[in-house]
């Protein structure tokens, strides 16, 4: 909290600056830190704070707490880190993405901008992928998120199309590893120890799965982000919001009023992505 | 009992339907091996089977790789023959059945009752395979039996589609036994509840894609009518056809019968025409891109030709014209329902893959963010799609030629007699 109201309830960042000396037209660390009003190591990392809350929430029992995300767009820069940190978590093969970062530019040059729109699983608290799922293998689990269950889904894909921010993807069990790497033994990047690696079991949903043959779930399968739900439960942030650089992504318990993500989501200028459609997202956007 | 109205093999063949077991009791003069019209059919569609084999063979090893099929167009082919197969299957029998029990047609279109039930269950066959494979984990079909989803309109689909196959299977096989008089108003009652369940089977498969939150162009109640409306075009289209190729004889009878058909595939045309014209003006005439982008895509999008020249041309406006000829023949009827039937998949592919392929100007941002297989706003169906919708064709056609020559569901020489006591 005290990191929060020390960088944005100052007066604005460029006025403060200013003020400050400055050595040969460049802007000195120190009037950057006074700027901001901290000094040394004093400011905590947003990712301590919100570590806090998920350890407070862990306490409570799941049907007591609703996850939730906040993505500042002001903050991202479009490293698409995040994008990648879920890659290497879940595993995920080709063609399967759960956090899109969608770039888009605005303006006719010389007044253009870039935008950067992460884009995981709004996780819906009335998800429009659920109630078509013909055998209830998608559904929100009693903390809110909606999570698969991979042994039940028959690949009708009904859910991909019934998402109306084309969240899912489908696992059609493509492989990075094909015949046309180099085999390189005892090299990582060769055939032999990469497809070892692709096909050794990541742990959605604390499962291990295979990918040793090419019909096993999830290959078939629709995929969506869970929140690295896996790893919340044994007290670890989502791998995105570790690895956002830009400390753009920010997540909690909703139902926490002391936790920093209930602070962001109250905010004037968080909204959600297509309220019309009154499917209530647990992601919210701070525009 | 005349052999006059069997069918073009029959002509060939000359199988005596009365008498058959003393001739073949009887010596008969030996004969060289003749390659009969049944000979070809056979080994064509053991042919195309074969060739249909190798996508089948694909389909198991390499899963849904070698389709087109991705996340943003995750529906293409199959599902667009799928839905097109339903509206042949149900509707036909649907048409046929109303125009029985309901409009009181002659009776003499009872006769082709057998033929049209196996018709039926042969395009059932070819439907089931086609939704089955397309399935990413093809034989957990059955856990919609165990978990079902009430609220998913594909699980209605899905059980309605069974049961309509329990209704059609006990028709065929009452044909098929001996008959006794208990059959008849078992056969009334099936016929008769085949109806209310064809409807309700074509407009739930309408509502599995109404329904749908994330495609705005399917969205609504639009897609359940017009896929009842489709039903009943490509279901006259195929009774009609079945009827003047199976049915064709040299009577008034049969000529007569077949210009009601063909005014009846024409007042369904027009309106399936009006409603196409309308649907679209309302759509495009506001403009909204969410809803118009699709239809744009179907219009004038790549596959443009698939609207103008398939489905309005060779479908809709050259059927009309030998419709309203003046000198109409049952060949001509039959040419015209014909070209409707196989043209009129135009429409539930124009259906099915547009709307998806849509996203790509609805939300290219979002296509464009990440690169990877299966990523892709595109789609034309590869080799292994039309491999694989071949074989199930062939499995089809084989369903038929093995219920038409080897089990004999042929139309009925006479009138039934359920259908004369009437």
């Amino acid at each position: 909290m005290n990191q929060t109201k020390s960088t944005e309830s100052q007066e604005p960042l460029s006025a403060a600056v200013a003020e400050q000396p400055q050595v040969s037209g460049f802007v000195s660390l120190e009037s950057i830190a006074a700027a901001l009003n901290v000094s040394g190591l004093e400011p905590r990392d947003v990712l301590a704070r919100m570590h806090e809350d998920l350890q407070r929430a862990l306490q409570k029992p799941p049907a007591e707490r609703r996850w939730a995300m906040v993505i500042d767009l002001r903050k991202c820069v479009g490293c698409h880190a995040c994008t990648i940190a879920c890659i290497a978590e879940n595993k995920l093969p080709p063609g399967v993405v759960y956090r899109p970062v969608v770039e888009q530019e605005r303006g006719i040059y010389p007044n253009v901008r870039r935008v950067f729109v992460p884009r995981p699983c709004l996780q819906c608290d009335e998800p429009s992928c659920v109630p078509v799922c013909p055998v209830n293998a998608t559904y929100k689990n009693e903390e809110g998120v909606t999570v698969m269950d991979y042994d039940r889904c028959i690949g009708c894909r009904y859910c991909l199309n019934a998402c109306p921010y084309n969240s899912r993807t489908a696992d059609f069990g493509h492989t990075y590893v094909n015949k046309n790497l180099p085999i390189m033994d005892g090299v990582l990047v060769g055939r032999n120890e990469a497809d070892d690696y692709e096909r050794a079991a990541n742990y959605e949903y604390g499962e291990a799965r295979k990918r040793t043959n090419g019909y096993d779930s999830p290959i078939g399968n629709a995929r969506k982000c869970h929140f690295c739900l896996h790893r919340v439960y044994e007290g670890e942030l989502p791998a995105c919001t570790t690895t956002c650089i830009g400390r753009a992504t920010y997540f909690g318990d909703m139902n926490d009023p002391d936790s920093l993500i209930v602070e962001l989501i109250n905010q004037p200028n968080a909204i959600r992505l297509r309220e019309e459609l009154g499917t209530k997202p647990k992601v919210y956007y701070l525009v | 009992m005349t052999e006059k109205n069997l069918t073009p093999e029959n002509e060939q063949e000359k199988v005596p339907v009365e008498g058959a077991q003393e001739q073949a009791a009887s010596p008969a003069p030996r004969k060289s091996f003749q390659i009969t019209t049944n000979h070809i059919l056979w080994g064509a569609g053991i042919l195309v089977f074969l060739i249909g084999s190798i996508g089948l063979f694909q389909r198991f090893t390499e899963g849904l790789r070698p389709t087109s099929l991705g996340s943003y167009v995750p529906w293409g082919l199959w599902v667009a023959a799928y839905e097109y197969l339903v509206w042949l299957e149900v509707g036909s029998l649907l048409v046929f059945t109303s125009l029985l029990y309901v409009f009181k047609w002659p009776k003499a279109l009872a006769r082709m009752a057998p033929t049209l039930y196996l018709t039926a269950l042969a395009i059932l066959s070819m439907a089931l395979i086609l939704i089955g494979l397309d399935l990413g984990h093809p034989f957990r079909f059955w856990h919609v039996l165990v978990w079902p989803q009430w609220g998913s309109m594909l699980t209605w689909m899905i059980i309605a589609h069974m049961v309509y196959m329990l209704v059609l299977l006990g028709k065929l096989a009452l044909e098929l036994l001996p008959y006794r008089p208990v059959f008849r108003p078992i056969s009334k009652w099936l016929s008769i509840i085949s109806m209310p369940m064809g409807i309700a089977l074509v407009v739930i498969a309408g509502s599995v894609f109404g329904v749908v939150m994330g495609r705005p162009s399917w969205q609504g109640s639009g897609l359940p009518v017009l896929f009842l409306v489709s039903a009943l075009v490509a279901g006259t289209g195929l009774l009609t056809f079945l009827y003047i190729w199976f049915m064709r004889d040299n009577s008034q009878e049969y000529v007569e019968l077949a210009r009601r058909l063909g005014k009846l595939l024409l007042a369904f045309l027009v309106i399936n025409l009006m409603v196409t014209v309308l649907s679209s003006f309302v759509i495009l005439y506001p403009g909204v891109p969410a809803q118009s982008t699709a239809l744009q895509l179907t219009l004038f999008g790549p596959y443009w030709w698939l609207f103008w020249i398939f489905y309005l041309g060779l479908g809709v406006i050259v059927p009309i014209i030998l419709l309203m000829t003046q000198t109409q023949t049952a060949r001509r009827i039959g040419l015209a329902a014909g070209l409707l039937i196989t043209t009129f998949f135009a429409v539930a592919l124009n259906i099915v893959i547009p709307t998806q392929m849509a996203i790509n100007s609805v939300e290219r941002d979002l296509v464009t963010a990440y690169q990877g297989p299966g990523l892709r706003a595109e789609y034309f169906p590869t080799a292994n799609e039309w491999l694989v919708t071949l074989f199930a064709l062939a499995f089809g056609f084989l369903v038929f030629l093995f219920g038409f020559t080897v089990l004999r569901l042929r139309p009925h020489v006479e009138v039934p007699a359920e259908e004369a006591a009437k």
